[in-house]
């Protein structure tokens, strides 16, 4: 059986993760048209190593996104001392992370704005866990640190989200 | 209301991340498609047999071509290297590294081992490709390379 365009493993494979990739690309780079380049780029890599695309396989996936942004991080750093800027800032665009539902709108702002304000090996760590639905041991192999590395992360990140959660009464979470 | 951590995760998992922009599906459809159709067309390409002696002739010309390209790399990658005099050193000073990536190919999980200190450890072997790229700012020639790399990591075990 011949694959059309729409069951190409790939195509499958992106739109279960599109999102989700996005968002882990954003915890690095400074807007989101640089985080759609990153997993585009990413995307095309992983494709080139794993043209079958399975899931077992998606922690690499999460891998490249993230050596991907690592390197435009770095060209845009090196651009920016060239041009005399001032030091690109990451997470500077108001684009926001999420598409909340009617009722979860305040709780996704404060969520985001929690997230904005946690170290990035903490933020990272919770985007893989929380969206990217890694187990520790496959965010472990994705960022190259021991499972008890990133589970303390985590658990700062939760600890971190909670507090500044615990300021205000939203309409889902209550910390 | 205090929620625990699983309680928590599960709330924060009910926010969904923005969805993708639909245009981004097809650039990237498009970059694969530039990536395939290259090695399709090379695949697909069919050579008439060439005569023994003539493909004795491509067998030296590809040998004396390598030769030649790991020479310059090797003059080029290592400038400090005694070479005879005779090699302009201009060559050396006109390429810059721009660009070193390091792209992880495959991780395999071999279990639990035994360290020297006799502390238990998970060994992973990781597959890695560097990525090199050196470029001449005066006439634009990009060189790229690329070295494959495998390492093998001890991460400690918690025993509970």
């Amino acid at each position: 059986m011949t694959s059309t365009p729409s069951d190409e493993p790939w195509r499958i494979c992106y739109r279960e993760l599109a999102p989700k990739l996005i968002l882990f690309a954003r915890q690095w780079v400074p807007s989101i048209a640089d985080a759609e380049d990153v997993v585009q780029t990413a995307l095309v890599k992983f494709w080139r190593r794993q043209p079958d695309a399975l899931p077992e396989h998606y922690p690499l996936l999460y891998s490249a996104v993230r050596s991907t942004a690592l390197d435009q991080l770095r060209g845009d750093h090196r651009r920016a001392r060239r041009e005399a800027d001032p030091a690109v800032d990451v997470l500077r665009e108001d684009q926001p992370f999420f598409d909340p539902g009617v009722d979860q709108r305040e709780t996704a702002v404060f969520v985001e704005q929690a997230m904005r304000r946690l170290p990035p090996e903490q933020r990272e760590v919770l985007a893989l866990r929380i969206w990217g639905e890694l187990t520790f041991a496959e965010i472990a192999e994705t960022l190259g640190e021991s499972i008890n590395t990133v589970a303390s992360r985590h658990r700062y990140a939760l600890e971190a989200l909670r507090r500044v959660l615990k300021s205000y009464e939203p309409e889902r979470i209550r910390a | 209301m205090n929620l625990n951590e699983s309680e928590l995760e599960e709330q924060l998992r009910l926010l969904r991340p923005r969805a993708a922009n639909p245009e981004l599906e097809e650039r990237v459809a498009a970059a694969m498609s530039r990536e395939i159709v290259p090695a399709a067309a090379i695949l697909r390409r069919s050579r008439p047999e060439a005569a023994p002696f003539v493909r004795w002739l491509q067998g030296i010309g590809w040998a004396v071509a390598g030769a030649a390209a790991a020479v310059a790399a090797i003059v080029i990658l290592n400038p400090r290297a005694d070479r005879p005099a005779g090699i302009a050193a201009v060559t050396v000073e006109v390429f810059e590294p721009t660009e070193s990536t390091e792209e992880l190919v495959t991780a395999e999980d071999e279990g639990l081992v035994l360290a020297s200190d006799q502390e238990l450890v998970r060994q992973v072997r990781y597959h890695s490709l560097e990525r090199h790229v050196w470029v001449n700012p005066q006439t634009g020639a990009r060189m790229e390379f690329e070295i494959p790399r495998e390492d093998l990591r001890f991460m400690p075990v918690a025993m509970q």
